[in-house]
């Protein structure tokens, strides 16, 4: 049988034994089955239509009269507006004001703003602003480690002990932790400032100063990899990826019998304790023992 | 009173039917075509919006075809013709740790191969193609979802794949 119908009908599902076996025979045959099963590897992302069919009501509402609200209505919905912005100026100016969030080991929680910008924090972090002033001034402060995706509007301040980052309206990381101070820009243009210096810091880099050494760097990714689960470091102290261990798992480690100074790349998963250890501790030879929530680490 | 032919679109039960039934199909179809750079999951949404506003116009057994070109247009309205990079996944698998890194290696570079041919092809192959072998759907559903003749759909597929082979182990 011809070559291009027998594969059409591979590709359909449509082959009978004998032409199964006409099909193995082609030169093409191992090609072909190693195209269709990597295949799966571009496969799109899931698509949830019940959600996106939700989204998209709260941003359109589907109103049956397209012809445009009568002027009472519209009068009515001015009313309730002012009246509403009332309510809500009177909670602005007259209830206290500074929210503070904070997480604990292994915790991860997702803030909304008054503006409607997230924040997605991570474990054992702190931020906090402050709701009455946030109208003339959008500014948090923040220890340890946040994902920001600000909306457009007024300049957004992020301080920490650190520096300040200074944005727009953009999709960005900040880390602020022990020696590190490490922000990454994923959209738009972030601005840095870390004791005299101020740099613009566009999308797709990562700026860094670690030990007080600055660096800079282009990355691939499109969001902070602990949103998906994984700490990832570059070049870092084993000290620190240690540290951020202990912040994601309720452990103790210990390691005194090993050298912590050496600089690690590499990453762990946060999900699963078992898989972090041996993903940290096999490309440095080392092993580790567990007791109760102790972990031993020693060289092999 | 006018007897009435067919539900209309402008009933929302109706719609959010044809959202479900759709919209998944939709979505993929831009992506696989066109790339994720251009946001199908809103080119999708845009699509539906197009059909509500002109829900009185148009008969419900039209509205797939309707979705499916205006969500075409919508981006090809804001294609600046680049080439169409898919992003691969790892595909998770319990791996041993001890894997052979040269077999990484390998593997690495074939996606990479994979992923640069897959963008020479042209549209109309790669979204045929990538339907059957990644969504699992036979010729006569793509053929349903692009709106050409089962004949064609296998074509497409077949010069796909023939194509794709000969440009990732460089027999030209």
């Amino acid at each position: 049988m011809e070559k291009e119908v027998l594969v059409n009908k591979w590709l359909n599902n449509e082959l009978n034994r004998e032409e199964l076996e006409a099909f193995k025979k082609l030169d093409a045959y191992s090609s072909f089955m190693k195209l269709s099963e990597n295949a799966k590897h571009f496969k799109a992302p899931d698509f949830d239509s019940e959600a996106s069919y939700k989204d998209l009501k709260s941003k359109f509402p589907f109103k049956r009269n397209r012809s445009g609200l009568r002027p009472a209505v519209k009068y009515a919905i001015s009313i309730a507006a002012i009246f509403i912005l009332g309510i809500g100026l009177y909670f602005t100016f007259f209830n206290s004001s500074v929210t503070t969030i904070e997480t604990g080991i292994a915790q991860n929680q997702t803030i909304t703003l008054p503006d409607n910008s997230t924040v997605v924090l991570n474990a054992k972090s702190i931020l906090s602003y402050n709701n009455k002033k946030w109208d003339a001034t959008r500014k948090v402060t923040l220890e340890g480690e946040a994902y920001f995706k600000v909306a457009n509007g007024k300049t957004f301040e992020v301080e920490t002990t650190k520096g300040k980052v200074t944005v727009l309206g953009t999709a960005f990381n900040v880390k602020s932790r022990e020696d590190i101070f490490e922000i990454s820009c994923y959209e738009g243009l972030v601005n840095v400032s870390h004791n005299a210096t101020s740099i613009n810091l566009p999308a797709s880099n990562t700026y860094r100063i670690y030990n007080g050494a600055i660096s800079f760097e282009e990355m691939t990714f499109t969001n902070p990899s602990w949103l998906n689960k994984k700490a990832t470091f570059k070049s870092v102290k084993f000290a620190h990826v240690l540290n951020e261990l202990e912040r994601h798992y309720d452990i103790k480690v210990i390691s005194e019998k090993i050298n912590t100074n050496i600089i690690f790349t590499g990453s762990f998963a946060l999900n699963d304790l078992d898989t972090a250890l041996q993903s940290i501790t096999l490309p440095l030879q080392l092993g580790y023992t567990k007791e109760d929530n102790k972990v031993i680490l020693f060289k092999k | 009173m006018k007897k009435k032919l067919y539900e209309n679109i402008c009933e929302e039960a109706l719609f959010s039917r044809l959202y479900e039934k759709f919209s998944k199909d939709l979505h993929n179809f831009i992506y696989y075509k066109y790339g994720e750079h251009l946001n199908p999951k809103d080119k999708v949404q845009e699509a539906f919006i197009k059909l509500w506003e002109n829900c009185d116009k148009i008969a419900p057994d039209k509205a797939k075809s309707f979705l499916f070109s205006v969500a075409n247009n919508l981006t090809l309205n804001v294609i600046k013709h680049e080439k169409v990079k898919l992003k691969y996944a790892k595909v998770s698998q319990p791996r041993q740790t001890n894997e052979n890194p040269e077999f990484i290696l390998e593997e690495a570079e074939y996606l990479e191969k994979y992923q640069r041919a897959l963008s020479k092809l042209s549209e109309e192959k790669r979204v045929a193609f990538l339907l059957n072998r990644v969504e699992g759907k036979k010729h006569q559903e793509i053929a349903e979802i692009l709106n050409i003749s089962r004949k064609a759909v296998e074509k497409r597929i077949y010069s796909a794949l023939e194509q794709l082979r000969m440009d990732i182990e460089e027999l030209k």
